[in-house]
């Protein structure tokens, strides 16, 4: 991790109705080391916009509820607009995720020739994945690799660092969860470099409880990504 | 026959309403075709019911009503599905705005 002060590094988190957790998850990454955080506050109805603005990161509004993939899509423009990154790592806003986990995703971008790496759950040994979520899980991983042909073992981790090949070349079309398949498309698409890393995931109440809408999203999910692939 | 007044009447005013959408370039030529086809079809069907027989056993099905009735659902369908397609490039196009709006809003706010 020596090199990484060297590169322009930024986290990017989608964001809506996180005001009870943003704050927690920008301080958190600002511990770490990382301060170019931009949050993308996805059309909140909280006050999402204002804690993370108080808690010293950079913040783009959608005026209307988008989605996690319109998020990311917005952010991810307007970094390569703007601020010409060397890297961009994606971070859940709900505090899924560990920061202590980023110098995973980094090291093999930064040494390794690496152009995008994903988080992988199933690789950490310390896995707590509650039973449903699993299945869903699984099921979205059987799914994608009939779809996109990659073999993953977690197609559906929000955790990511995106190198500057995959920044420039990567487009996200599907505005709702779907843009993780969107995502491991382009990658395949793209022939781009790509390497799993274990990263732990932290069910908490608070993020169990979003996660319950989350397992119907699969669904529609599914559906969505069928018919886009059929009229496209 | 009531019903055959009332289809004649409704088909008429459907059909009308596409004419007056495609002067209003709110409908494309090809979707005003489709439509067209459509109801002059069904309209035909109306005045010589026969046609619908001699279509069901071509298609190897035994009652005319059958067979309108089959191609009323697969009709159904296809307008669903392009309804769907519709929706779904609206839906991408208010995303694309969303998206847009957010980085000009966010650029003017720094470049004050």
């Amino acid at each position: 991790m020596s090199t990484s002060h060297l590169h322009t590094i930024f986290v990017l988190i989608p964001a809506f109705n996180e005001g009870q957790s943003i704050g927690r998850v920008v301080h958190l990454l600002k511990k770490e080391g990382f301060h170019k955080i931009l949050v993308v506050n996805d059309g909140s109805t909280d006050n999402t916009e204002q804690v993370a603005l108080n808690s010293g990161a950079e913040v783009l509004n959608h005026i209307i509820n988008r989605g996690q993939g319109a998020a990311l899509r917005t952010g991810i423009e307007y970094l390569r607009e703007t601020h010409d990154p060397d890297i961009i790592i994606t971070f859940d806003a709900d505090g899924q995720h560990r920061t202590e986990d980023i110098p995973n995703l980094l090291e093999p971008i930064l040494k390794e020739g690496f152009d995008i790496t994903l988080g992988s759950r199933f690789l950490s040994e310390k896995r707590h994945i509650p039973p449903m979520r699993k299945l869903v899980l699984k099921i979205g991983i059987l799914f994608t690799r009939l779809i996109s042909k990659i073999k993953l073992t977690d197609t559906h981790n929000g955790f990511r660092a995106l190198g500057k090949k995959a920044i420039n070349l990567i487009q996200i079309s599907h505005r709702g969860m779907e843009h993780a398949s969107d995502i491991i498309d382009e990658i395949a698409v793209k022939k781009l470099k790509y390497k799993e890393v274990p990263t732990e995931i932290i069910y908490s109440d608070y993020s169990m409880h979003k996660g319950t809408n989350r397992n119907i999203h699969f669904i529609k999910m599914g559906i969505k990504i069928i018919i886009r692939k059929m009229t496209n | 026959m009531i019903i055959k007044i009332f289809i004649i009447i409704f088909i008429f005013f459907a059909a009308s309403r596409a004419v007056l959408r495609f002067k209003e370039r709110m409908l494309s030529l090809q979707s005003l075709v489709f439509w067209m086809i459509i109801w002059i079809g069904i309209l035909v069907i109306v005045f010589n019911p026969k046609i619908s027989d001699d279509l069901a056993h071509t298609l190897g099905i035994n009652r005319g009503t059958d067979t309108a009735f089959f191609i009323s659902i697969i009709a159904l369908l296809y307008l669903v599905f392009r309804l769907y397609i519709k929706l779904d490039n609206i839906d991408n196009d208010i995303t694309k705005l969303t998206t847009e709006m957010s980085k000009k809003i966010h650029k003017d706010k720094l470049s004050k």
